[in-house]
């Protein structure tokens, strides 16, 4: 379990514009998806080393979404598929700013290549840092969640003589 | 002519589960865990490593031993040293006496209270992301149907 908040918040941020509940709801879970399928795979007792890294990988994550749309209602399915990949694909960039020392957070080319990549700005447990803004952004989304759901007519709103 | 539903599942499962095999049996020999240099020493010696992370149980001036997660113990061969008891990511070349020379090192004192707290802050957003997630999906005949 590495840092789902910010995970979460990187959801929201992006997914403001998402209209439709559950559509932004599976983009979400999609946010979830590869640190959920990685690290129990990562600490199976007797899996090798690196085994959960096709969790993290565009490819990886193209199968894994595509098998796990199937887990919606058929008419929903498509648009399942679309908001999980398009999901995990935001966890993944976000993945990249993460710091292994050089080695490489995300394997973004695997199978077809065994480079890792990462931009080292921060580590795992740095998260615990930034809670105080992920909060912030949170309760700042909260407030203009509350501000478009006012019913028209109440107080502030201009629009009516 | 549509692709049956059944066969485009078994596509994605199979090819996952490939890519997860590739992974388990291609990546431990391109990125080896320390452990895995200790038990061959002379095969990996002169490949760069990462230990991550890892607790400092003794210091002196040529360098410091860690903890790995292997379970088992190294010298890293080093110009300055982290105290004992602190966390360290360690990137260096493994040498074929079974010591590791440093390349860079990121030192965290407080490394057991930032995990612990990151996990808890992880499986909290996870509980609550699932009541959300309840609230908006009900699992009806095999799948999940928007309420």
């Amino acid at each position: 379990m590495g840092d789902l908040l910010t995970h979460y918040v990187s959801a929201r941020v992006t997914g403001v514009r998402i209209r439709d509940r559950a559509t932004a709801m599976v983009f979400t879970l999609g946010v979830f998806l590869p640190d959920l399928l990685g690290k129990p795979l990562g600490h199976f007792q007797g899996f090798p080393d690196l085994v959960e890294v096709p969790t993290h990988s565009p490819l990886g994550l193209l199968l894994a979404c595509g098998a796990a749309c199937f887990l919606f209602a058929p008419a929903f399915r498509r648009r399942a598929f679309v908001a999980l990949y398009a999901g995990s694909l935001l966890h993944v960039f976000l993945d990249l700013f993460k710091s292994y020392l050089g080695r490489g957070a995300v394997m973004l080319l695997h199978p077809f290549s065994l480079k890792g990549f990462e931009l080292g700005f921060y580590r795992t447990e740095d998260v615990f840092y930034l809670l105080p803004a992920n909060l912030g952004i949170l309760a700042l989304l909260w407030l203009a969640g509350l501000r478009r759901a006012k019913p028209p007519g109440s107080a502030g709103d201009m629009s009516k003589p | 002519m549509k692709i049956p539903a059944w066969l485009i599942f078994t596509a994605c499962v199979g090819g996952f589960a490939a890519l997860c095999w590739d992974a388990g049996v291609r990546l431990p020999e391109a990125y080896p865990t320390i452990g895995r240099c200790q038990a061959d020493p002379a095969r990996y010696a002169g490949r760069e490593i990462w230990i991550i992370p890892a607790r400092v149980s003794a210091s002196d001036p040529e360098g410091y031993e860690v903890q790995h997660g292997g379970g088992g113990r190294v010298r890293i061969r080093a110009t300055s040293q982290p105290p004992p008891g602190a966390y360290v990511y360690v990137r260096g070349t493994f040498q074929a006496d079974g010591v590791v020379d440093q390349k860079s090192i990121l030192v965290d004192t407080h490394f057991i209270a930032e995990r612990n707290g990151t996990v808890a802050i992880s499986v909290l957003t996870l509980i609550l992301f699932a009541g959300f997630f309840h609230r908006t999906f009900a699992w009806r005949s095999g799948t999940f149907h928007v309420r």
